[in-house]
């Protein structure tokens, strides 16, 4: 209805050729694929256009931020291109420009610019790295479609090909086969998801939205009974569950860590797997009249917070403590997802989106700085107990991935404390539980992060180093930078006093939420829960890892993400491997083949007999007969 | 129009094969010249037909264009071809195939002439078979094109292929009896009411809507109609025939065995089963539903299970398939178009698929996935093929799969029913959604396997015995390449297939 209401001809140029915004990216990197590894020219030029083409998107939606904070609209939309029209199912392809979109764009073009940069570097000595940016590009246009779409279809076009992007990203490097099988796992968890992300499309289609238009949700909640919101925003959320890698559906985020780091930091960290808080924000309107669903939604966002934060405090491997900790991000964003607040959930993943990003860029940057020394040792690269003392040889690195770490700690006045603090005040003041569970994950958090600081860069070296760690070049140093100073200020976007709460400002006429004021009780327990923390963390680690060693059972517990990969992988080939076997092997060939087979029984007596006449082939019959329909046809006709 | 368009689509690749069979021995260099530009000519006439219903209205019958000749005046039976939008974009389909398989066949030295006239015949019968307006005509043109596939797998196949050339002959027209007795029933119901025999299915649809035919009757001529669609279609019971035929068959074969002789099945639902007997295709539809959803996941798991690649895209056109009658039985327009388009999508993914496995087998003579490994490493080309291919097969949006699928099950999910409650119907949608999940397993297990990791032993020697090989030829570039462009224009552009509307 309201996209009606802007004409074509009313639309701003820059919001009328929006589309453009998938369309670059998308054939910068079909041009990649098809002509970029002609050469070696052409491969350089590939990845400098493909950084550029996401730099390009970039300004064009801060100019989009801009224009429309100038008119003062709070949404415009694309130009209308018809996608799907048939009987009364009528779905566009047309992106909408509300603040909810432009946050993320922006974030996630900004995050991808510098991703791209930092990959410049890091993917240099790769003989396809080409192939990686177009991958890149690919993955972002994939992205901008699943935030800017106007309707859920679309978006589900950009769903589908963020998770096409992303198995092609984590089995990039396919010589090793451990990548593919990651890939594929990542795939397969979120289509189980999206089956009922499917069944969600298809019972809001038959509940009145022909266009599936985000827009008309609200009208839609008004007639339906509550029953069938609850059903509506569980199967949505089920689907968002295999995005977000929210518990069962984990198990595929810390496999993906196979894949390259910068892919890691940009679609296993930043972007990708916020899509399915995006899609919760956009369904809120359904979740408001589900109590059941809102409820289940905290119970699975603490339980992945709290489960994923006990499993990052033993891991050894410098990416997967990283995983586990986005894991037990995304489940506090969850909660606040729980208890409707928009404006907490969407503050916190645009905090995080610049602080992990840095903490995956600069475990990246000390695994290719410590990689040649880990080779000739014959070590693990990725092993933070190889490690320590690497502060020495890379400053530059430790000091960024220091503020990536107060950052996710919530250390006054990182970005981290103020998006953290807005989603424990809110579940202070509607959920005590759910608050104690989350303030519980934040103090993990903290340990685990200074753990992983210390077992890093400080202490004793583990390995001989010899002067062989050097820091990385400028292209690496310049995305540290910018997204170490990202972390620190990130958190103006929606400071709590006066007037610059710019997020739950614009974001008044998407959610009508209730707003908490800053309480400073909660602002304090949190800070001396995450000081506590990081004290704690640098205690039991810098001499020796305690929680590995002196833990027992809890270490192993811990350190295989609570058997819940385990458990849900010997399910798949305890129960459906055999499973399908049985109906390949046996029920197959012996119940449908062999009532075909009797059919052949029936026709080799036929045969028989026809053979007795003709003594010869089977060919030579089927000519006879055929010589035989075609007299028959020509007769017809004669008669 | 003038022009006898319609007729000159049938008779011409007849022509053309009778051309290439009169051809002397001496002039055997002349058979892909002659094949070339009587597939091209006939490319063309469908696009230009394609072109001229697309800015047209269909007439009363929901036609574009109809010609009805006389023929076999004893039993009523009339040449009567009737093409819709449904007609066009699938003779578009068949003649796009055909060259495909001409194309992919280049490098096809055994007896090409035979080959040719072979496939044009197939062409010929294919194309017949989708105007059928008449159903005495529809049984004969379908009945003579399984002549040629028959020939086509029996002499150009692989492995067991007579004995699997017999099982698909035997099984389909023992299907077809079914058809045979129920076509003659109907039509001398019709003559006991009217006076005379009509196969006409605009005259018999007419009789039917006017109470003409008993309910009795109509669940009865409605089971013999459908098990004999079921049959070509294939679904489940029916379908053990097809991934013998289609693993024996040559690639050529393959392709136009799934992309055309399949959608023979449902195209003879949608035009002859489904308006004749609306009653019981009502009161039948939560069970054909059921069975095809059942079939969905069910397929879907077998395919999950194959070693044979050839056999593994084979189940999951049953799969598909499968899907497709949810929406034919789904009885709603969206359903409906969601169907029609899964059978042109279908066509080309699956036809671009068996080119893909055609490269591979050529190349390393094995189809065997436990014996292929790395082959990322090796080809390129083929791998990125591969990908595509399959991300359109299993529904992934931006590719033509997604669209039909998408809406044969939204349409199945919302199926309109006057006899049952619609949760029924729910529910069958959602396990027939589940299908979609096997479907990923299925392919990027395979894709895996056979792509990712080291080369395995074959693929390593076959590297050495023969460099550059891997690099494909032009022609296998010419084959796969427009199917899988088409596919992603499809897939944003949908409105190709369903802007003819129904």
């Amino acid at each position: 209805m309201i996209a009606n209401m802007y004409m074509n001809n009313e639309l701003s140029p820059l919001a009328k050729y929006g589309l453009i915004l998938f369309i670059l990216p998308m054939l910068v990197a079909f041009l990649i694929i098809l002509v970029g590894g002609k050469n070696e020219n052409t491969k350089k030029y590939s990845k400098i256009v493909a950084t550029l083409a996401i730099g390009l998107t970039f300004i064009y939606i801060v100019l989009l931020t801009v224009e429309m904070m100038q008119d003062g609209h709070s949404r415009t939309y694309s130009m209308v291109i018809d996608w799907i029209k048939v009987g009364d199912f009528s779905v566009d392809l047309r992106f909408t420009f509300d603040s909810l979109s432009l946050l993320m764009g922006l974030f996630i073009s900004f995050v991808a610019f510098f991703i791209h940069v930092y990959s410049l570097e890091y993917m240099k000595e790769d003989s396809r790295s080409h192939l990686f940016f177009a991958y890149l590009n690919l993955f972002c246009a994939s992205m901008f479609i699943l935030i800017f779409s106007n309707n859920l279809l679309f978006t589900f076009l950009g769903w589908e090909g963020v998770g096409v992007c992303s198995w092609l990203l984590i089995s990039f490097w396919y010589e090793k086969s451990f990548t593919a099988v990651a890939g594929k796992k990542a795939f397969i968890t979120n289509r189980i998801a999206d089956v009922a992300l499917l069944v969600g499309i298809f019972m809001i289609y038959r509940h009145g939205s022909k266009t599936l238009e985000y827009t008309s949700f609200e009208s839609i909640v008004s007639k339906i009974s509550p029953t069938v919101a609850t059903l509506i925003a569980l199967c949505l959320f089920i689907g968002a569950m295999g995005k977000s890698a929210q518990f069962p559906f984990s198990v595929w985020l810390p496999d993906a860590m196979a894949g390259p780091t910068p892919v890691s930091a940009l679609i296993h960290a930043a972007t990708m797997v916020t899509a399915g808080i995006y899609l919760m924000i956009r369904s809120m309107p359904f979740l408001e009249h589900s109590n059941f669903t809102s409820t289940f939604i905290l119970v699975i966002g603490s339980i992945t917070a709290l489960y994923a934060a006990i499993s990052a405090l033993t891991q050894t491997d410098i990416k997967r403590v990283l995983a586990y900790s986005t894991l037990s991000q995304l489940g506090i964003v969850f909660t606040a997802i729980g208890v409707h607040s928009s404006v907490g959930s969407i503050f916190h993943v645009f905090t995080h989106a610049f602080f992990k990003a840095l903490l995956f860029l600069g475990a990246g940057a000390v695994i290719h700085a410590f990689h040649h020394v880990a080779h000739k040792n014959k070590l693990d690269e990725q092993n933070i107990n190889n490690m320590g003392g690497l502060k020495k040889y890379l400053p530059f690195t430790f000091y960024t991935f220091l503020i990536g770490v107060l950052a996710i700690s919530g250390v006054f006045p990182f970005s981290g404390f103020w998006s953290k603090d807005e989603i424990l005040n809110v579940l202070y003041h509607k959920n005590m539980i759910v608050y104690i569970i989350i303030s519980i994950t934040s103090f993990l958090t903290s340990i685990y992060m200074m753990r992983l600081l210390t077992r890093v860069f400080l202490g004793k070296e583990r390995t001989e180093i010899n002067n062989e760690v050097h820091e990385n070049k400028f292209f690496i140093k310049t995305s540290l930078l910018v997204l170490a100073v990202g972390s620190v200020v990130a958190g103006i976007a929606n400071l709590p006093f006066g007037n610059s709460d710019l997020i739950s400002k614009s974001f008044e006429d998407i959610a009508h939420e209730e707003h908490f004021h800053f309480n400073p009780t909660v602002a304090i327990v949190s800070s001396i829960l995450a000081i506590l923390g990081l004290y704690i963390g640098y205690k039991i680690s810098i001499k020796e890892d305690y929680l590995l060693n002196k833990t027992g059972k809890f270490a192993n517990a811990a350190q295989e993400g609570m058997y819940v990969d385990k458990s849900v992988s010997t399910v798949v080939s305890k129960a459906l491997n055999p499973f399908g076997y049985f109906l390949s092997d046996k029920f197959e060939p012996k119940v449908f083949d062999g009532f075909a087979n009797l059919f052949e029984k029936l026709f080799d007596y036929f045969g028989a007999v026809t053979q007795s006449i003709f003594k010869h082939s089977a060919r030579s019959a089927v000519l006879v007969m055929s010589i035989g329909l075609v007299v028959f046809v020509i007769v017809g006709l004669v008669l | 129009m003038s022009f006898p368009i319609l007729e000159v689509l049938i008779f011409l690749p007849v022509i053309a094969s009778l051309t290439l069979a009169a051809l002397p021995k001496k002039w055997a260099e002349l058979v892909l010249p002659v094949s070339w530009v009587a597939s091209i000519v006939q490319l063309g006439l469908s696009i230009y037909l394609w072109f001229w219903a697309n800015n047209r209205t269909p007439n009363v019958n929901g036609y574009f264009l109809e010609k009805n000749h006389s023929w076999i005046k004893a039993i009523g039976a009339r040449f009567y071809l009737a093409v819709d939008g449904m007609s066009i974009n699938l003779v578009l389909l068949s003649t796009l195939l055909t060259i495909v398989g001409l194309c992919i066949s280049q490098n096809q030295k055994d007896r090409t002439k035979a080959f040719c006239v072979w496939l044009f015949l197939l062409e010929a019968s294919v194309v017949a078979a989708f105007m059928a307006g008449d159903i005495f005509y529809f049984f004969t043109v379908f009945e003579l094109g399984l002549i040629p596939m028959f020939f086509l797998i029996s002499g150009w196949g692989h492995g067991r292929a007579q004995y699997a050339a017999t099982k698909f002959l035997i099984y389909t027209m023992a299907g077809s009896v079914t058809l045979l007795v129920g076509m003659l029933w109907l039509s001398s119901l019709y003559e006991k009411s009217v006076g005379h025999f009509s196969y006409n299915v605009v005259e018999l649809v007419k009789w039917v809507n006017q109470g003409g035919l008993s309910h009795a009757n109509q669940i009865a001529l409605f089971i013999m109609f459908f098990v004999a669609f079921a049959v070509k279609a294939p679904l489940i019971p029916f379908h053990t025939w097809l991934p013998d035929a289609h693993t024996q068959a040559p690639t050529a074969g393959s392709v136009d065995l799934a992309g055309l002789m399949l959608k023979l099945g449902s195209f003879a639902m949608i035009r002859f089963a489904y308006p004749l007997f609306p009653y019981a295709a009502q009161k039948l539809a939560p069970y054909v539903m059921a069975i095809a959803a059942f079939g969905v996941v069910y397929t879907a798991i077998i395919s999950t299970m194959q070693n044979d690649v050839k056999r593994l895209i084979a189940y999951s056109s049953v799969s598909h398939m499968g899907i497709i009658i949810i929406g034919i039985a789904s009885g709603t327009i969206v359903g409906l178009n969601g169907a029609i388009f899964s059978m042109i999508s279908h066509g080309l993914t699956t036809g671009a698929m068996f080119c893909v496995i055609g490269l591979i087998y050529d190349r390393y003579h094995t189809r065997n996935i436990s014996e292929l490994a790395g082959l990322w490493i090796t080809n390129k080309q083929i791998a990125l093929y591969f990908i595509i291919a399959g991300l359109a097969s299993i529904g992934v949006p931006g590719l033509s799969g997604f669209i039909g699928e998408f809406l044969s099950l939204l349409g199945g999910f919302n199926t309109v029913n006057s006899f049952y409650s619609n949760r029924i119907f729910m529910v069958i949608g959602i396990v027939a959604t589940l299908g979609i999940i096997f479907a990923a397993l299925y392919m990027l297990w395979a894709f895996q396997r056979i792509f990712s990791g080291q080369p395995s032993e074959i693929v390593a020697k076959a590297a050495k015995e023969n460099p550059g090989k891997e690099k494909l030829a032009l022609y296998e570039h010419f084959a796969i390449a427009p199917m899988l462009i088409l596919s992603l224009v499809l897939g944003f552009v949908p409105s190709l297939i369903l802007g003819f509307g129904r």
